[in-house]
């Protein structure tokens, strides 16, 4: 840009595909996901554009693709520097189905960019909110560790350790939980423990929103969203299979596993209802956790490919159901009672922002800190695109997954007065 | 036939515990206390079990966990049931030893030696419930819900053509 000599440039999205592809750099102008957006308008041969996490399947190191744009031919490599498949507007259509179809007859590579760039990078927004953005980006390119719950309903903790350390099975327990387990094994659902339901393969920080609800034994709860039932056995455990969970979920298809882990983990106190969480008709209940259906970007570390699917346009889809679910929560709620709030997601749309309509102006509702001893959470945001949120909103909990080596969470909780 | 509605299909007839005491008295000796702080439905042809609490007015898919099934006679009891209540079993149990609860969880067929009547037993395996086994002739029938077998191995080196 500034010298004029330097005519290559090397866009980069994450900082560790040059480093693995082992290109060397030192020839281009680097740009990375966070200036790419600066991007000089007038450059038009751009040689290489790096992308790591598009078609990342579930290798250990994930696998990276490389798009070379060279004047009107372009190639994308994969990690071995081998020609995967030369360019057609097929690239161009995968990563931008809205790309025109005669991709071939545009003269400036600055505008392939342009198709690109909308898919490029949907994490890219969240820069001004995530502390130490490099390492949140280079996080999602590592899978994330199987972990568990220990079922007490059916084992002790001590008896079940013992059974695992006979097995040969490498464990650690969380720090922050004694009952969640790292499970160090290819695949853990086929343990005999799992299948005798003295533990529950769950994600580690979906154990927390049931810690926020915090269910008392004999208390009355509700589970809004509950398949496939990795909270909602949480819930019952921690009540000691006394008292009462309702566990709401409204599609068919989603009750059989919700059933098959209720009945796995012998849980005695879950009744499984159909409705439509925004019209539940009944309460009030001591306790509702309403964990929402969300775009899941948190999840990219477990399962890749879902953050090609989220989008600020999505992430407003759901807004409306989330606020929907949340309203209606807060109507079923006994006074004095909690409500949790949570989804697996980064987007503020789905997350301070549907906390605050949701509450309104409603003076009976208070938002409490969220906090898990041992596990390190950001504050929630007060301000977004420009909008100033509710200060209250700093109390709700943003969990990234380069903090604490997890998957991503928000977590709000609100008591009605 | 056309489909129900759920409102329909769905009834849970509240059944007294000591019916159900008495039939698991008789099969497989468990006490009544076991049952202590549950109450029971029955919607179809299956019984459920829920802890003692008053449940709202809602339409239910399921209440607590599926224990019975009386589809056939005699009764069945699910492995889910019997992993918590079978542990008070005192009668009409079988304990298997390490191979034998292998075949067992992967819902094979084998021949044991017990003094059990026929018909449905409480499996042991090192003191843990490992389900419902169904019981004739001499063979040992598992009764392990699919989903929750364990998926064998060696399955051509163990069972020779």
């Amino acid at each position: 840009m500034a010298d004029g000599k330097a005519s290559h440039y090397l866009i980069d999205l994450d900082l560790y595909s040059v480093a693995y592809l082992g290109i060397g750099h030192e020839n281009y102008k680097t740009f990375h996901s966070g200036n790419a957006v600066a991007f000089p308008g007038n450059v038009l041969n751009i040689d290489i554009v790096l992308f790591s996490d598009l078609y990342r399947g579930r290798s250990a190191h994930g696998r990276s693709i490389c798009i070379v744009i060279c004047q009107n031919i372009i190639t994308v490599l994969c990690e071995d520097h081998k020609i995967l498949f030369a360019i057609s507007s097929l690239v161009i259509r995968l990563l931008n189905p809205f790309a025109p179809r005669s991709i071939c007859s545009c003269k400036a590579n600055l505008f392939l960019l342009g198709c690109l760039f909308p898919y490029m990078d949907c994490l890219d927004r969240y820069r001004e909110i995530v502390p130490d953005y490099v390492a949140f980006r280079a996080i999602q390119c590592q899978p994330l560790y199987s972990s568990a719950r220990i079922n007490t309903l059916k084992i002790k903790k001590e008896k079940l350790l013992e059974r695992l350390e006979e097995e040969g099975v490498l464990f650690q327990s969380f720090h922050w939980y004694p009952l969640g387990l790292k499970l160090d094994i290819e695949s853990p659902g086929k343990l005999r423990e799992n299948l005798l339901g003295y533990i529950h393969i769950q994600e580690e920080l979906s154990m927390v929103p049931p810690l926020v609800l915090g269910p008392r034994p004999g208390e009355s709860i509700l589970d809004l969203c509950a398949s496939p039932g990795s909270k909602t056995t949480q819930i019952s455990q921690m009540m000691e299979n006394r008292g009462l969970v309702i566990a709401n979920e409204p599609s068919l298809a989603r009750i059989a596993p919700l059933r098959s882990n209720c009945e796995r983990l012998g849980v005695l106190n879950v009744a499984v209802t159909r409705y439509d969480g925004r019209n539940f008709p009944r309460g009030p209940f001591d306790r509702v956790l309403v964990d929402a259906p969300c775009s899941s970007e948190g999840r990219e570390r477990r399962g890749p490919g879902v953050l090609s699917r989220s989008s600020t346009d999505r992430s407003l889809d759901l807004q409306v159901l989330q606020i929907g679910l949340l309203k209606n929560a807060l109507r079923l709620t006994k006074p004095g009672g909690i409500v949790v709030y949570s989804t697996c997601t980064y987007a503020p749309e789905e997350n301070e922002l549907v906390v605050q309509a949701a509450l309104g102006d409603a003076e009976e509702f208070r938002l409490e800190k969220v906090c898990i001893p041992g596990l390190l959470e950001c504050p929630g945001i007060t301000q977004w695109n420009g909008r100033e949120l509710r200060d209250e909103l700093s109390c709700t909990a943003r969990y990234y997954p380069h903090i604490n080596d997890t998957g991503g969470f928000y977590v709000a909780k609100i008591i009605k007065n | 036939m056309s489909p129900r509605s759920s409102r329909i299909r769905n009834v849970f007839e509240p059944l007294d515990k000591s019916l159900i005491a008495e039939l698991w008295q008789y099969r497989f000796g468990i006490p009544e206390q076991a049952f202590a702080g549950c109450k029971f439905f029955r919607k179809a042809r299956s019984i459920w079990a829920i802890s003692d609490v008053d449940l709202p007015h809602l339409s239910y898919e399921t209440i607590g966990m599926r224990i019975m099934s009386c589809k056939d006679r005699p009764w069945k009891p699910t492995t889910s049931a019997l992993q918590i209540f079978g542990r008070y079993a005192a009668k009409n149990l079988i304990h298997l030893n390490r191979e034998e609860a292998m075949i067992f969880l992967e819902g094979g067929s084998q021949v044991v030696e017990t003094d059990c009547e026929i018909g449905y037993v409480v499996v042991f395996y090192r003191g843990d419930v490992l389900g419902c086994g169904l019981y004739s002739y001499g063979m040992l029938v598992s009764q392990i819900p699919k989903e929750r077998r364990m998926t064998s191995t060696a399955k051509s080196e163990a069972c020779p053509v």
